[in-house]
């Protein structure tokens, strides 16, 4: 199967006074039909400003400095450039295609109007429905979320924030659209709350067929939710694999660092290390991998490496990759202890 | 709740803090009475953690409050080392606030963006310890004990050009200033980044041991509390529902709504779980808190008339383990044949 999306060298920086801030460097990621592709980083890391980057909705001083982002959906004939679409295209193929849902939804809705003309906006802004059709349209979104129709007619701060979550969600699906991004959608929200709707969303996804890219700070939730899981650092991928190898073979200290630094629930009590120092400075990006100053297997070759995805040795899947030079210039013994 | 139930944290130290049947209603209008804590009962111990878990809106950020002197009890006493505690006036609560401090969540927030981070601790140090010491080099040692270093360097910092975890370390600082017995934690690590958290947890850690400070540590997240605290209270609508030795109370939980809390925290081990596998279907809009009887009936998967009518007092299991809950045989069978 060919990939829905796929982002290639994709590079953005903020114009700053001080200095271009490389927020993110030459990333390449894919996403198949269907498949839920988890973004793992720290705040700053720019996972937000690579999925916005791929839209095209950031503006200056952000600016796309390379990459193309190609889409084949099901309703256009060939592979498409995000990156060269005119604002005409663009305007069909957001929200119908590829559709957000944004981070803090618990401010993202309109304070002062009800749910239903919220819901309406959208559904008028991307689909041709008469007025009626677009009135069952909004109940039956609703739904989809398991929210009881009486909500319509209520405001924001009538529901509760796991409810203005799922408002949130339904409004990204408004259009059936083949990828939906999802960027830290259950951050403020109770573990309970999160888990229902982290189930609702998964449940949704088998159903209407959808792929997510799903923007996170917590790897631990994006385990158990995830096909597969990239690991973000400083504007950089540092290593992408299925849930399974990022947990069980983690390839890139980093990645083996962050596994290390939540405290789990289960199982017998472990050390955790966590991981000392801050991310650099992206004004002035260390050469070679930017997590060196913070990695315990430093190498001096480290400071020199190109920074690109390779195929982690040892592994079946071809997949699995990583930018650690390390783990392809030594054997996989050393890497897994 | 049982006289002789025993705090997990009683080991660590001696008693700093004591809350007894503590409550506090807010007036909605229209004659309407929010219950935001009801009846709860703690006790802080010196080198000790104790961690209050619940969820937002479940009353634990009003219980620091309460703690700190902020907010006036509606019922109950606060015991400072042995001493009722009385801030009624601005001298009494000046000289309260040297032995309890608070630290909040938003390092963002609790900072002010045009002083200098000498500037912030020079001022804690003045208020507290008076006017004959050495204020800068009380600055400089307050610094090095949140490892701040090197700490000369920090002083003329303002809070912009430090990072989330600086930010948070330069407010732990500022607390110590005071010298306090007890220190208040309410989520102290919840803004920052995953992999920092661990290491600013460490340093209260550290630092409750080294200063013997009596913490109270306030948070949702129930698997941090496990690896932190000595003692851990669950807390839901205002009301503390279960409480043991932190290990106990995760491993083994008892009251429903701590079951629920475990179950739905991510389960990094779980690989290709309930959630994945689509069968962890949506339950409908969980409900508020019940205004009658047991607050959790309107959620809890037991809940039947009994829990509907009459709210449950903490029942004691173990010698350090207790929940409020009146179907504990059922949630609970291996502990509840303990109680008799």
């Amino acid at each position: 199967m060919s990939p829905v999306l796929e982002i290639s060298d994709l590079s953005v920086v903020y114009r700053t006074e001080s200095g271009d801030v490389r927020a993110v460097q030459r990333v390449d990621l894919s996403f198949e039909p269907g498949e839920v592709v988890g973004l793992a980083g720290e705040s700053g890391s720019g996972k937000s400003t690579l999925a916005y980057g791929a839209c095209r909705l950031l503006r200056p001083p952000a600016l796309v400095t390379s990459g193309s982002v190609l889409y084949r959906g099901k309703r256009s004939a060939g592979p498409v450039d995000i990156m060269r679409m005119n604002a005409h295209d663009l305007h069909k193929l957001r929200w119908r295609d590829i559709s957000i849902v944004f981070q803090s939804a618990m401010n993202a809705l309109n304070p002062v109007l009800r749910v239903r003309d919220q819901l309406l906006d959208v559904i008028h802004a991307h689909l041709r429905l008469p007025r009626d059709e677009a009135a069952e349209k909004a109940a039956t979104l609703l739904d989809l979320v398991g929210i009881p129709r009486s909500r319509l007619r209520s405001y924001p701060h009538e529901l509760s924030g796991g409810m203005r979550q799922r408002v949130m969600i339904a409004m990204a699906l408004a259009a059936d659209p083949e990828i939906v991004i999802m960027d830290e959608p259950t951050t403020a929200l109770d573990v309970v709350v999160q888990r229902d709707i982290l189930a609702q969303i998964v449940e949704l996804k088998q159903t209407l067929g959808f792929a997510i890219l799903f923007i996170t700070h917590d790897l631990s939730l994006l385990l158990e939710l995830a096909d597969r899981i990239a690991i973000m650092y400083a504007g950089q991928l540092l290593e992408i694999g299925t849930a399974e190898e990022i947990k069980r073979e983690p390839a890139h200290p980093y990645t083996r660092g962050l596994l290390n630094s939540f405290p789990s629930l289960r199982g017998p009590r472990r050390e955790l290390a966590g991981i000392p120092g801050s991310p650099p400075d992206l004004r002035y990006p260390p050469p070679g991998c930017p997590f060196v100053p913070r990695c315990g297997f430093a190498i001096p070759a480290c400071t020199e490496v190109d920074m690109t995805l390779a195929r982690v040795p040892g592994v079946p899947d071809a997949r699995h990759v990583t930018a650690c030079p390390i783990v392809s210039l030594s054997s996989t013994e050393e890497v897994a202890s | 709740m049982s006289e002789d139930l025993r705090s997990a944290a009683a080991d660590r130290g001696p008693l700093a803090m004591e809350a007894t049947g503590l409550g506090k209603d807010f007036k909605l209008g229209r004659g309407a009475i929010l219950h935001a804590v009801r009846d709860v009962s703690l006790g802080l111990y010196r080198g000790a953690v104790v961690s209050l878990v619940g969820e937002s809106g479940s009353g634990k950020s009003t219980v620091a409050r309460l703690l700190a002197g902020q907010e006036r009890p509606t019922t109950g006493t606060i015991t400072l080392d042995g001493t009722p505690i009385d801030v009624r006036t601005n001298r009494a609560f000046r000289h309260y606030k040297g032995s309890v401090q608070l630290v909040f969540q938003d390092p963002f927030a609790s900072l002010n963006p045009v002083h200098t981070v000498g500037h912030h601790l020079a001022r804690a140090v003045r208020l507290h310890q008076g006017r004959g010491v050495n204020v800068r080099e009380h600055v400089i040692g307050l610094l090095e004990q949140v490892r701040l270093t090197p700490a000369a360097q920090f002083l003329p910092k303002y809070p912009h050009e430090l990072s989330g975890g600086q930010r948070q370390r330069v407010s732990f600082a500022r607390a110590l200033a005071a010298r306090p017995a007890v220190l208040l934690a309410d989520e102290p690590v919840s803004m920052l980044d995953v992999s920092i958290r661990l290491e600013m947890l460490n340093l209260l850690d550290d630092l409750c041991k080294r200063l013997a400070l009596a913490l109270l540590y306030i948070t949702h997240d129930i698997a941090s509390a496990r690896y932190f605290a000595d003692e851990v209270l669950v807390m839901y609508a205002g009301q503390i529902v279960e409480r043991g030795p932190a290990e106990e109370v995760t491993q083994q939980p008892a009251h429903p709504y701590t079951q629920l809390l475990v179950a739905s925290a991510p389960d990094p081990d779980n690989l290709g779980s309930t959630l994945r596998a689509g069968n962890g279907a949506a339950r409908p809009g969980a409900g508020g808190p019940a205004a009658e009887g047991c607050p959790f009936s309107t959620r809890c998967p037991l809940a039947d008339d009994k829990c509907r009518v009459e709210n449950p007092a903490l029942q004691q299991l173990t010698p350090m383990r207790a929940a409020a809950c009146w179907r504990l045989s059922i949630a609970a069978p291996a502990l509840a044949g303990d109680s008799r």
